[in-house]
């Protein structure tokens, strides 16, 4: 199809228009080429690594990390990060190629090991806003991880049962503190208070709006005070789930 | 630098503002000084607090709202969410009495009070949320809910289904 007679404002339009409209968009991407980068910028703003042979369909898809549609993701999912982190070794800074993230979420837990390193993913995307975890590394990986990121304001750990020792000897400095203003979710079977206290310990504080967290035992409810108390100055919503095993009397 | 929390717990009771009600005795209020509890006197900008319930003892929710004072002045809304799994389905089998046992039913007329109290010392809006949908289950949800918070119930008729 020929566009020449339109304006590239009433195109783009067009293609803002179907921003939701995802087989709507791959049709645009085949009618013209001059389509195709308005289309991307929705097309690929939200990414799913789950397995290692969607991981590498991508790779062969777009071999050069530099020119890949990387750039327009603002949402990126990975639930094999030991795939992930390995096709950054491969490929030199891979993972910086989704340079504009602002949303994260990771799961350690799938393909669990625990030789994983979330060293690749430190403050990958400098537009980060949100990070969300389902650990079963030790937790002063995902710690690091959070003090890399200078814009982080929401933040959720989810914890089904940490493998390895919480700590692994290495902490992270960061040369500026996270933000750390929005939300925080934690969901924690091993208790509350291993977070808690690292979140506490963070270089800047804490000054979350909104605290959405669930409690199992008595040991629980301490920290949960301790939280509210580190971030008393701004806290504005208070979200608080009992969990069914829990063992309060 | 921010303390460790320790095995005590400050106790604050709650403050009424001229003109409300008196302080309630309420029954578990010595055993908050023992018990572990939340304590949200320090979070005075609180807007919003919602407390997802999923027992028929709801001691813990009472013991933090005690801690809420007439220093919360932004405070808006208290929602509480109904232990769907266990109320009983149907009022012939089990009533929501007998289903929380004595002590658990006493702690929910003492929250059904402290509610009452709080919405009469503080202008805010209490919430009793369900997921228990528009059907049969519903009115029985509400039932449960009403015998629980009676007070609330005749009121503020505030129980709504979340879906």
């Amino acid at each position: 199809m020929s566009n020449s007679h339109l304006p590239r404002e009433i195109l783009d339009y067009v293609v803002d228009l179907l921003h939701d409209k995802p087989d709507a968009l791959k049709q645009c991407c085949l009618a013209s080429k001059s389509w195709v980068p308005r289309t991307r910028k929705y097309l690929f703003a939200s990414i799913t690594f789950n397995h290692a042979d969607v991981l590498e369909v991508w790779k062969k898809t777009f071999p050069d990390p530099a020119n890949s549609p990387a750039y327009h993701t603002r949402s990126l999912f990975v639930g094999c990060p030991l795939f992930v982190t390995a096709a950054d070794a491969e490929e030199g800074g891979w993972i910086r190629a989704f340079s504009r993230v602002v949303r994260f979420e990771l799961h350690t837990h799938r393909y669990h090991h625990p030789e994983i390193s979330l060293v690749p993913f430190h403050n990958f995307s400098p537009a980060l806003k949100s990070l969300e975890v389902i650990n079963s590394l030790p937790r002063s990986r995902v710690f690091n991880l959070v003090c890399s990121l200078p814009l982080l304001e929401n933040l959720t750990i989810r914890e089904l049962r940490i493998f390895e020792a919480d700590y692994d000897g290495i902490d992270f400095q960061p040369s500026t503190p996270p933000l750390l203003t929005g939300t925080f979710g934690l969901y924690s079977g091993d208790g509350t208070g291993p977070i808690v206290r690292r979140l506490l310990d963070l270089p800047g504080g804490i000054h979350f709006r909104k605290l959405a967290l669930t409690w199992y035992g008595e040991e629980d409810l301490r920290w949960v005070t301790a939280l509210v108390v580190g971030c008393s100055d701004t806290l504005e919503c208070f979200d608080i789930r009992q969990n069914p095993l829990c063992t309060f009397r | 630098m921010f303390r460790y929390p320790t095995k005590s717990v400050v106790y604050v009771p709650l403050v009424p503002t001229p003109g409300s009600s008196t302080s309630l005795e309420l029954s578990f209020a010595p055993a908050c000084e023992q018990l572990a509890c939340i304590d949200l006197s320090k979070a005075t900008r609180l807007k919003n607090m919602i407390f997802r319930c999923e027992g028929l003892n709801p001691q813990w929710i009472a013991m933090a709202l005690q801690t809420i004072t007439s220093k919360h002045r932004d405070l808006q809304q208290i929602t509480i969410h109904a232990p769907y799994h266990r109320c009983p389905s149907t009022p012939e089998s089990k009533t929501p009495r007998k289903a929380a046992g004595e002590d658990g039913y006493r702690q929910w007329m003492d929250l059904d009070s402290l509610l009452v109290q709080l919405l009469e010392s503080h202008a805010i809006r209490t919430e009793v949320v369900h997921d228990a949908g528009n059907g049969e289950r519903k009115s029985e949800m509400c039932e449960c809910m009403g015998s629980l918070l009676p007070k609330i119930a005749e009121r503020y008729n505030p129980t709504r289904c979340m879906r």
